[in-house]
């Protein structure tokens, strides 16, 4: 009885570190999400360059706006935005990686807006944007 | 010769044929109209999908040929608030007295947009459970049939009337949904189906039992791992008519809960699914003391496919895919019964699938494939039927979106 309890007890302690482990360089590998929040003004969202200092791309989140934007700093030093929602049903997508992800059928995006996975068939809408000596400015 | 026939008409794509234009290659699907720019919170879409089956039973020495469904979407943006819908005719026909067909809406709801990350849907839909039940366009997944563990142990498409709320964090990529939805009718369980038949599907759903569903996704670069569950009542009879039965009623009552998780990986033209369910059904014996059903008292399933698109290695860039797989399933459908069950051995099934696919675009694909099974051994209390423990079957698959 005592062995099985020893026994029991090792496997419950071999098993809860093991999965802390694994866990715990799972969420290590996971770099959290860019998010800048915003306020919409006018159909314009401005950003501050000095957004940009940690990546190339920034997940742009306004209020009353029901979706996310993807403002990608370019290696020409341009930008470019794309609005976050599936071209195939409209779901939000996520970044992962170097890709943009819909949780709904699977759809995936790279980060030119392009789909490199079907259902959806278009590229990620763009929007404009301009550049003013401090800001990114984009036209919803 | 049907074989032939079939086999003819099945390859006839994969030759030389004049390129689409770049009209259509813009086209899209309809649904994508709900979020072009020009219109984008005002909308009405159309669309739809459908596939064709060929299937050959060896042992039966039996083919079909069949138009398996035809789907039609239609949807519309409201602002921040969309309508969806899917209007499924299954084998083409629906005739009276005759067997078979059936004409059915597969989702009818309304989606509430709240902010980027999270929305309500209300209506009849599709809870997050498995990979198929959410995403079933025949060309999103390998092979003519969709695999047997996802039709079985996760009936897909299990689609109930409910509410259910879906989100993601705001700055790490995890989405997650919680869903209230009708529960199970356990006194429609069918022995061979699991949970399946006990489905409303929206049709005069018994509200007294209602179910939990969840799900949590995560992403690790091009992996995405999921696990989602289900917790629901059986017994929507009124108490009264329920106690004479023996059985347990209320919103829980005579539960069947669900556990699940899935991993999908694709890049560099390999593909790669795993998927695990098993079920659980406590108070089978009640079942089956009340309605002679033979409901298991748990049934699992899993399956492993890896698939390679052969164009990619020939560095084909123009969105054709030539995608040839390898799937194992494994499920058994009576893997605990209750003392009132008997155990059934031919519900305990291995099944090898390896076919090719060919996708002239993302929207249209044709298959074929071929599947081996092997069972355990029929039980002569159940039937003294001739049984075979082995089976080859040849499907010829063709399936569209639009």
């Amino acid at each position: 009885m005592v062995r099985r309890e020893f026994i029991k007890t090792t496997c419950v302690i071999c098993f809860t570190g093991g999965t802390a482990a694994a866990l715990s360089t799972f969420l290590s590998s996971c770099a959290l999400l860019p998010v800048y929040t915003a306020k919409a003004d006018q159909g314009t969202i401005s950003v501050p360059l000095s957004a940009f200092q940690g990546g190339n791309i920034q997940i742009i989140r306004a209020q009353d706006i029901l979706y996310d934007i993807a403002l990608k700093k370019e290696n020409n030093g341009a930008f470019s935005a794309f609005r976050l929602l599936c071209t195939h049903a409209s779901n939000s997508l996520t970044l992962s990686g170097d890709r943009f992800l819909c949780s709904l059928h699977g759809s995936t995006f790279d980060q030119e807006g392009k789909v490199i996975h079907g259902p959806a068939k278009r590229p990620l809408e763009q929007l404009k944007t301009r550049l003013t000596t401090d800001w990114i400015i984009i036209t919803l | 010769m049907r074989f032939i026939f079939f086999s003819a008409f099945l390859f006839l794509p994969v030759l030389p044929i004049p390129a689409i234009s770049e009209v259509q290659q813009q086209s899209g699907t309809a649904e994508d109209t709900l979020s072009t720019s020009a219109s984008f919170m005002n909308a009405t879409a159309i669309g739809g999908y459908g596939s064709f089956l060929y299937h050959n039973n060896r042992n039966a020495e039996s083919a079909s040929a069949d138009l398996e469904r035809m789907v039609l979407f239609i949807g519309h943006k409201f602002g921040s608030i969309s309508f969806f819908s899917e209007l499924e005719v299954e084998d083409a026909k629906v005739s009276g007295g005759e067997e078979g067909g059936e004409i059915a809406f597969e989702q009818a709801y309304l989606k509430f947009n709240l902010d980027p990350q999270h929305y309500i849907t209300a209506g009849l839909f599709l809870p997050r459970i498995g990979i198929l039940n959410e995403n079933h366009l025949p060309n999103t997944f390998n092979g003519s049939e969709r695999t047997q563990v996802e039709t079985y142990i996760i009936p897909s498409t299990w689609r109930e009337i409910g509410v259910g709320f879906y989100g993601g964090l705001s700055s790490f990529p995890l989405n997650y949904s919680v869903a209230l939805v009708n529960g199970l009718n356990s006194g429609s369980f069918k022995h061979g189906t699991g949970i399946r038949e006990g489905r409303f599907e929206g049709r005069n759903a018994t509200a007294n039992n209602l179910a939990l569903t969840g799900s949590l996704q995560t992403y690790l670069g091009s992996i995405k791992f999921q696990a989602s569950g289900y917790y629901g009542g059986t017994v929507g009879l009124p108490s009264r008519q329920a106690d004479s039965f023996h059985l347990v009623s209320g919103i829980f009552g005579t539960p069947a809960v669900l556990g699940e998780a899935d991993i999908q990986y694709e890049e560099n033209g390999f593909s790669i699914r795993l998927l695990g369910v098993i079920v659980s059904i406590p108070d089978a014996s009640n079942i089956n003391g009340a309605y002679t059903s033979n409901t298991p008292k748990s049934e699992y399933g899993a399956y492993a496919e890896i698939g390679y698109d052969v164009l990619n290695l020939m560095g084909a860039a123009d969105g054709k895919r030539l995608i040839a797989f390898i799937r194992y399933e494994k499920l058994d459908m009576n893997s605990a019964i209750p003392e009132n069950g008997i155990l059934d051995g031919t519900l305990n099934q291995d099944h090898c699938i390896m076919g090719l696919g060919y996708w002239p675009n993302d929207n249209v694909t044709i298959k074929a494939d071929v599947r081996f099974l092997f069972t355990g051994n029929q039980n002569p209390a159940l039937s003294s039927r001739p049984y075979t423990t082995h089976n080859v079957f040849l499907n010829l698959g063709m399936g569209f979106s639009f």
